[in-house]
């Protein structure tokens, strides 16, 4: 296979807490360090990202995954390791280039309120890009403008609005169409669909999809949010405490999954239909800084042994190919069951929702627990 | 089955706002009620009443609000009826509270222990020292590890999943019958989400606590209600089993919202048939269905007579005029699938 269009191996990025602040704050009568503590929130990340791929990262609040976002963007510079980007080595990218990297790789934020200029209308934020890379067209700006405002199903009523004057999901629209001026190659998506309801979360969410299609764009997708990832990515990493847990294809992750927090995770989430029954996985307690040698989950892990305490886990590959950063699958232990199963024999038959007769993903042979009901 | 009556129970209750804009009733004639034991689900989007609702339950509705119709009978007694002191007493004690924002309820001044210790001071009379003995054993009770040291610290020295932990002390310290969980686990992460769902109904085997639990998310009622009612605009437009409701949805309004919901657990696409936004409540006319200007089957009817509530299964009831009720009357088609 051809080189990944981007490359990254072994991203560390550091941040030093304040002494008295924070996470590792003081307890009563203890002195501030001489030397401020260093959080990782990131741990050794390795990902390849393939022209025309979709890869999504997951996981929860403090894993890391913003800033992994950011360090792919060059918005922030990782502590150590590297990134590639079409073969070239992105921390040695210098200004003249940079603009051209920041040409074809573009970002979207969580939050479209906060990322768009509330004093700028939609057409100056929307041609502002086109204009510093020298993209404008000159007999045709209008056009052009109209053309990006489409793409992401926009109005040229849109044009002349603030901010403010747009609803949460037309926001979210004109942030797309801002990155999309350039026609980048690859766009990082950091948490698209969390800062908006429901029935506009499913928008924004087919408008990605459609465009990825008609633009052959490269995505990374960052989310907390499951669904968002099944909808739009081919792989996907799972994310905990700065390091990567577990990396495979979207579906067989989230049918079979093998790290115990990728099968907590899948287990937390509630899902809109009582008929689908999950194992009752857990996490023990909080979020909690692990031991530093040891695998980041140990502390919460349901599985953990006294090995987990001891030696870092590294990824590891499976027999279908999915990588693994738990020490029970270098033993060899791994059975992976599904998490989700639905109850046999509850599918009744003219009375289900329209949008409920697709059949599940149940591997074959599973055996659906049909007593817990009671 | 619990058969007896149901220890709340909500009778047309109207709760109007009044603001700058004009007035408007943001409650409108809703009928509600929970069983002992048992878990209610109210869903809705923002805006719908449904926290208005619950607050209208407690008697601590902001001051642009007022009750303007109904009845809020608890275990009998009509809650509206009741005098300021009378109410101080019912609260805690017989009715308790869980908020989204915990972090904002418990005083950041006080320790977490002493705050649970008054609970018991208050309500039972206990002394200080059994008070916080018993304030350490209930968040023992409630997961926490080392209660002893948590019950010494002060709010903001707890993680967002222990507060909401604390809280749920706090709220079962008086051992209420009801407890009303308004958005209990919205802003944290799903795997502690789900532990704090799982101690809420451990604590409802062992006390019987009947929870009335409100959020947006159809994942969480489908998961832990035991019955759900759909709230839109003010007004109640389906309710029932939860399993009936999930499987044979029949409001429009419910069936767009399933609709519209992706899932991490199938590979079909979500296809949203939600239109539009929820709509103003201050241009709402008193007497016509609210949710036909999104609705995708609207008739003439809707737009100008209250819809019927008609029961489609045992329990299982809907606020619309396509199935039946006034519509079979005047011979209208009646829709039935």
């Amino acid at each position: 296979m051809t080189e990944a269009l981007l490359q990254a191996r072994e991203l560390r990025k550091e941040f030093a807490l304040h002494s008295s602040l924070g996470l590792g704050g003081l307890r009563n009568g203890e002195r501030p360090a001489k030397e401020p503590t260093k959080l990782a929130a990131l741990d050794g990340v390795s990902l390849d990202v393939h022209q025309g791929e979709a890869v999504g990262v997951v996981g929860e609040s403090g894993c890391g995954k913003s800033t992994l976002a950011k360090c792919l963007v060059k918005l922030v510079e990782p502590t150590s390791g590297t990134i590639r980007y079409d073969s070239r080595d992105v921390a040695k990218i210098g200004r003249d280039e940079l603009k051209h990297f920041r040409e074809q790789v573009q970002i979207v934020f969580q939050d479209p309120a906060a990322s768009l200029d509330p004093r700028w209308r939609v057409r100056q934020i929307v041609a502002e890009p086109l204009r510093i890379h020298g993209l404008v067209d000159r007999g045709n700006f209008q056009g052009q403008l109209l053309e990006l405002l489409k793409i992401v199903g926009l109005r040229a009523d849109h044009l002349d609005r603030l901010p403010n004057e747009l609803s949460g999901g037309e926001q979210q629209r004109v942030s797309i169409a801002r990155a999309l001026a350039t026609r980048p190659r690859l766009l990082v998506l950091d948490e698209p669909t969390s800062a908006l309801d429901a029935s506009t979360r499913i928008h924004i969410l087919n408008l990605l999809a459609s465009l990825r299609e008609r633009l052959r764009i490269t995505y990374v997708l960052i989310s907390h949010d499951l669904s968002v990832i099944r909808a739009l990515c081919d792989r996907v990493l799972v994310m905990y405490l700065g390091r990567v847990v577990e990396v495979g294809p979207t579906e067989t992750l989230f049918d079979l999954p093998l790290h115990p927090y990728t099968e907590a995770l899948l287990a937390a989430i509630p899902v809109p239909d009582p008929d689908v029954l999950k194992q009752p996985v857990r996490l023990r307690g909080d979020l909690t800084r692990a031991p530093a040698a040891g695998c980041s989950l140990a502390p919460r892990c349901p599985m953990a042994e006294q090995a987990c305490i001891a030696r870092p886990q590294k990824l590891v590959g499976w027999r279908d190919g999915r990588l693994v950063a738990c020490h029970r699958i270098s033993e060899g232990e791994i059975q992976p069951v599904p998490v989700l199963q639905r109850i046999s024999g509850s599918k009744s038959s003219s009375q289900e929702a329209g949008n409920d007769t697709h059949a599940r993903i149940l591997p074959s042979g599973a055996q659906p627990i049909a007593d817990m009901e009671a | 089955m619990r058969a007896n009556t149901p220890l709340l129970s909500v009778e047309d209750l109207s709760v109007d706002l009044d603001v700058f804009r004009g007035r408007a009733r943001v409650v409108d004639r809703v009928s509600l009620h929970v069983a002992e034991g048992e878990v209610l689900g109210l869903v809705g989007e923002s805006g719908s009443g449904k926290s208005m609702t619950a607050m209208a339950v407690l008697r601590l509705l902001p001051h642009a609000a007022s009750v303007s119709g109904g009845r809020i009978l608890l275990d009998g007694t009509d809650v509206l009826t009741l005098s300021e002191a009378q109410m101080r007493r019912l609260r805690g004690r017989q009715v308790a509270m869980i908020f989204q924002t915990s972090l904002l309820v418990l005083n950041p001044l006080l320790r977490v222990g002493d705050q649970i210790a008054r609970v018991f001071e208050i309500h039972l009379g206990t002394t200080k020292s059994v008070a916080h003995a018993r304030a350490v054993a209930l968040l023992d009770r409630v997961g926490i590890r080392n209660p002893e040291r948590v019950s010494r610290s002060y709010p903001h020295e707890l993680s967002g999943g222990m507060v909401q932990r604390a809280l749920i002390a706090v709220m079962m310290a008086a051992q209420p019958r009801l407890l009303i969980a308004d958005e209990p686990t919205t802003g944290l992460d799903v795997t502690t989400e789900v532990q704090i769902f799982d101690l809420l109904s451990e604590i409802r085997s062992e006390t019987n606590v009947a929870i009335l639990l409100i959020t947006h998310d159809l994942g969480t009622v489908a998961t832990n209600a035991d019955r759900v009612a759909i709230m839109h605009a003010g007004h109640i437009v389906e309710t029932g089993p939860t399993r009936s409701i999930f499987k044979q949805p029949k409001h429009p309004y419910t069936r767009a919202l399933l609709s519209s919901i992706p899932r991490f657990d199938t590979n079909s696409p979500a296809d949203s048939q939600l239109r539009g936004q929820a709509p103003d409540i201050f241009t709402l006319r008193a007497d016509r269905c609210r949710f036909v200007d999104r609705c995708p089957a609207a008739m003439e009817i809707c737009l100008d007579q209250r819809p019927p509530w008609v029961e489609v299964s045992e329990g299982h009831a809907v606020f619309c005029h396509l199935f039946g009720g006034a519509v079979a009357s005047t011979g209208g088609e009646r829709v039935v699938d």
